[in-house]
């Protein structure tokens, strides 16, 4: 099962957490610099404190709740999407935040621009038949969190495994919009979003 | 073992063609991108082409040699798998 998490706020900690309590074991697809996810979207992201000390007190809270990290290598190898696919077909569960890094990614119709996402998730889903589930987490107060799990999105048949994953990105962006108009004030998206004017 | 250099750009174009709509005739030069520019294969699809090499040439390639470099064009993509060969 690959679970694609929104980047809403406290969104990638409470689901690990969420999913902890109830006794699943849950492997990331983390970030090479371990512990920021490869979408984050916040541009402070890539400074040496941030991958130094925030990286490290965040993997160190995270890791409480995870059964396994695995590390997209810095160097671009692949051997981690083989760890994936095993994972996968022995029916494990991982979790993959919704955003733009990977070494693919689509250019996404998304309110009046928009929105640039990776292709791991669906593509990762289509190749081991794992189900598909978008993850969002709402903040309903202090301390309150609310996690939705959508149901399985399927990919559409009869269709070749690029289209296939093409298709379930635009019906992916077609949810997160609808989520993000109702919580604009949580989505960490925005800066990841290009409007028709090629501003960011 | 001996397998053409031919044999296996037919194998790559057989991938291309099934999962990429590329044009049976298309030509497949040695520049061409296979990872983001060019053809545009992702992290899964790569791995996918790994499978279909090592079933069609009874290779094993670990997991630790899937450097991005050897997918970085048709070329280095095709050195890689032969290398394996000899």
């Amino acid at each position: 099962m690959v679970l694609w998490v929104c980047p809403f706020t406290y969104g990638d900690l409470i689901v690990k957490t969420a999913m902890a309590r109830e006794g699943f074991a849950v492997t990331h697809l983390s970030a090479g610099s371990r512990g920021f996810s490869p979408n984050a979207c916040h541009p402070w992201v890539p400074t040496r404190f941030g991958l130094r000390y925030l990286s490290r007190l965040r993997t160190a809270v995270e890791d409480r709740y995870l059964h396994d990290r695995v590390a997209m290598p810095r160097d671009g190898s692949l051997g981690y999407i083989r760890q994936l696919d095993r994972l996968l077909r022995a029916k494990g569960i991982l979790s993959i935040r919704a955003g733009k890094h990977g070494h693919r990614t689509m250019d996404i119709p998304f309110m009046s621009g928009t929105v640039t996402l990776a292709t791991g998730a669906p593509s990762l889903a289509i190749a081991t038949g794992a189900a598909l589930l978008p993850v969002f987490v709402i903040r309903r107060g202090p301390g309150r969190f609310e996690v939705v799990f959508e149901p399985p999105m399927k990919p559409a048949e009869n269709t070749d495994p690029r289209t296939a994953t093409e298709d379930l990105m635009r019906r992916y962006a077609q949810q997160l919009e609808s989520y993000v108009l109702r919580f604009p004030f949580m989505w960490s998206g925005w800066y990841s979003m290009r409007f028709p004017d090629g501003k960011k | 073992m001996s397998v053409a250099v031919a044999e296996i750009v037919d194998q790559l174009r057989s991938f291309l063609v099934e999962r990429h709509q590329l044009p049976k005739g298309a030509p497949l030069e040695e520049s061409t991108g296979l990872l983001g520019q060019g053809i545009g294969l992702d992290s899964v699809e790569a791995l996918q082409l790994v499978g279909q090499m090592e079933e069609a040439f009874h290779l094993t390639i670990g997991d630790e040699e899937l450097d991005a470099a050897h997918f970085m064009t048709v070329g280095t993509f095709v050195s890689f798998i032969v290398s394996h060969l000899v």
